[in-house]
């Protein structure tokens, strides 16, 4: 009992809201300012927000872009992306994590990256729509780390906003 | 320079660099374990801070042609409120980037720049140097292209007000990098610079020569004060100075490999430069200000630097090694007479380790061995009392020498906690850290200090021998 009590305590405290093994669909893409084509996020990246959504009682799965690169790539705006990925993936939530990474400055001795990151939360059906925009700096030792590890690097980051995000969403009833 | 700090806040993206610390030393240092970074930049370094701000006017969309363009500034430098004898005084501070930049005019992949310049292949991190490096001093126009596995720079401008400050002269400045990328898993990388400061008729601060200076009057500072002992009465003959040019050059090379197995990544720079001729300096004879053009005196000044830096990760996320060595070769073909910071040798070898205790506290231990020796002579105090050790206790008033050693031999350890928030890596900041140092050297007290040198009977504070030197710190250092 005391047991219970203070698992309880701790989850109420951390503000995790649990949901009953849900599934969702979790596509997670870069769009890199030199590239033609919409890209899959790095494996890592994709992990750290399955494990947010996973923490949160949810059941993610990750879809492979290969199937989503021509619908994603003609749309690079969010709200244009949502109609054609509810017609790709018609039942379940959808939670759409988009990155840009864009090469900011040399920095004593660091290379400045800015991950600009869009969450979207798409409910069952069409109307329930949460969404979070934010910015992420990340620095890479090397020069020849680019695009990916920048969006690798600040997984930790926008695994938290996800996080949040689904606890928006689940504390809303989600 | 405070309405661009205001502006700060105002700017769409602020990125920056910080670095502070307390550092008490009751051994009556300033703080700092050494004198400089061939010993390793932690605990030789004192505090920094950098803001650089980016205004983006067309921003860049993924997957678009379209021209994009962006303004940089920084500022930067090394005070900080109580760390330092600065006290953070904002004179302190100078805006050392300032640019445009613009992509996708008319040619794809091509990034054009106006402002100040700069083409590098990265950093030494455990010296904090970065020895593959252009056109940093030069203020013009560059451009350069890139695609993923090749990128060419090429800049052209002045770097006049870089090299003769408040003499400014023009002085041309051109150069060009190239690297190329296999596979992520090779670059290769070499440049060049090279500054041409045409002659001008007329114009005192363009480059000249004072015919028959001998190099010991110049070293003296007894130029003007020679000619009247030869020529008396005659200083207002005193050689008119002659115009000529002053060129000078730079080449820098560079090797990177690494991906596999523990080698996260090993760099590898060099560069050797023929140093930009002096202009002059002003001696006062008789109470009259005489100028001696002195490029004939520093026109064959020659720097060779080597450094290596390898980053291996032992257990992945439980355990980095760094590993670093650097190498340096300045001559000066005009001195052969007294020692100078222009014609010597160093070297210097790093190692630093970090475990991962947890994700975000690590244990922290570094070591480093140098040796730097002098081509002209003495140059250093292994005591005291040195005089006795060299010239038997008489001073000699008229000698270039200082010192009883041309070598010097300085050992460094430093360990700590160390608390990084966003999880293990050698260079993840920020970094909250404890650290000890300790330092011994051949050098009598080899770090910043006050002491009174002097070991004639009216020292009243006497001398100090200590050889040995120990710091605690309290760091914080982070980009952001």
């Amino acid at each position: 009992m005391v047991l219970t009590w203070l698992v309880a305590g701790c989850i109420k405290s951390g503000g995790l809201a649990v949901a009953d093994q849900r599934p969702i669909a979790v596509v997670a893409v870069v769009d890199a300012a030199n590239a033609a084509d919409t890209a899959d996020a790095p494996e890592r990246f994709d992990a750290a927000v399955v494990d947010a959504a996973r923490a949160r009682g949810l059941v993610p799965t990750v879809h492979d872009h290969t199937e989503l690169v021509a619908t994603l790539t003609a749309r690079r705006e969010t709200t244009l992306r949502i109609a054609p990925l509810r017609a790709e993936l018609p039942t379940g939530p959808i939670l759409l994590v988009e990155t840009r990474p864009a090469y900011y400055a040399e920095m004593a001795g660091q290379y400045r990256w800015i991950v600009g990151v869009t969450v979207t939360l798409v409910d069952e059906g069409d109307a329930a729509v949460l969404s979070e925009r934010f910015d992420v700096p990340v620095f890479l030792r090397y020069h020849h780390q680019r695009e990916t590890d920048a969006v690798d690097a600040s997984r930790g980051v926008v695994a938290r906003h996800v996080g949040e995000l689904v606890d928006t969403w689940l504390g809303a009833g989600g | 320079m405070i309405v661009l700090l205001v502006t700060a806040s105002l700017a769409a993206d602020v990125g920056g660099y910080v670095r502070v610390m307390t550092r008490p030393d009751l051994e009556g240092g300033d703080g700092r374990l050494g004198y400089w970074n061939l010993y390793g930049r932690l605990l030789n370094e004192g505090p920094y801070a950098a803001l650089e701000l980016r205004q983006g006017l067309l921003s860049r969309k993924p997957g678009s042609l379209a021209p994009w363009t962006d303004v940089h500034a920084r500022i930067e430098g090394g005070t900080v409120q109580g760390a330092d004898a600065g006290n953070g005084s904002l004179a302190y501070l100078r805006l050392s980037h300032l640019y445009a930049q613009a992509g996708n005019l008319g040619l794809q992949d091509v990034t054009w720049r106006m402002g100040t310049l700069e083409s590098n292949f990265g950093d030494l991190g455990l010296y904090d140097m970065r020895l593959a490096q252009v056109l940093t001093d030069t203020v013009g126009a560059q451009a350069r292209y890139q695609t993923p596995g090749l990128e060419l720079t090429l800049g052209l401008g002045d770097a006049g007000w870089t090299i003769k400050g408040a003499d400014y002269n023009t002085v041309l400045s051109g150069g060009v990098t190239a690297r190329v990328n296999v596979a992520n898993h090779l670059e290769i990388g070499g440049g060049a610079q090279g500054w041409v400061e045409p002659m001008v008729l007329g114009n005192r601060f363009a480059p000249h020569v004072t015919p028959g200076v001998d190099y010991e009057d110049y070293l003296r500072g007894e130029v003007v004060e020679q000619f009247v002992r030869d020529n008396p009465g005659e200083l207002i003959n005193f050689p008119n100075p002659e115009p000529t040019d002053a060129n000078s050059w730079k080449v820098v090379g560079y090797l990177g490999f690494g991906g596999f197995g523990p080698v996260k990544w090993n760099s590898l720079y060099v560069n050797y430069a023929l140093l930009h001729p002096l202009g002059r300096v002003t001696e006062t004879y008789d109470g009259q200000d005489v100028d001696v053009y002195i490029h004939d005196l520093t026109d064959e000044r020659t720097q060779l630097n080597i450094g290596d830096e390898l980053h291996l990760s032992l257990v992945e996320d439980k355990w980095d090694l760094v590993l670093g060595g650097l190498y340096g070769d300045y001559q000066d073909a005009d001195n052969d007479l007294a020692p100078s910071d222009a014609d010597r040798t160093f070297m210097s070898a790093i190692a630093r380790t970090q475990v991962y205790l947890s994700p975000v506290v690590h244990l922290l231990v570094e070591s480093s061995i140098a040796q730097e020796t002098s081509h002209n002579g003495n140059t250093w105090r292994t005591h005291q009392d040195s005089v006795f050790a060299s010239d038997d206790g008489v001073a000699d008033t008229r000698g270039l020498e200082y010192g009883d050693a041309a070598e010097r031999v300085t050992w460094q350890g430093k360990g700590g906690v160390v608390l990084n928030p966003l999880g293990p890596g050698i260079y993840t900041r920020p970094s909250l850290r404890i650290l000890y140092g300790v330092q011994y050297s051949t050098q009598n007290n080899a770090f910043g200090n006050s002491f009174v040198e002097t070991v004639d009977e009216y020292n009243d504070f006497g001398n100090v021998e200590r050889h040995w030197h120990n710091v605690l710190a309290l760091e914080a250092e982070a980009w952001f």
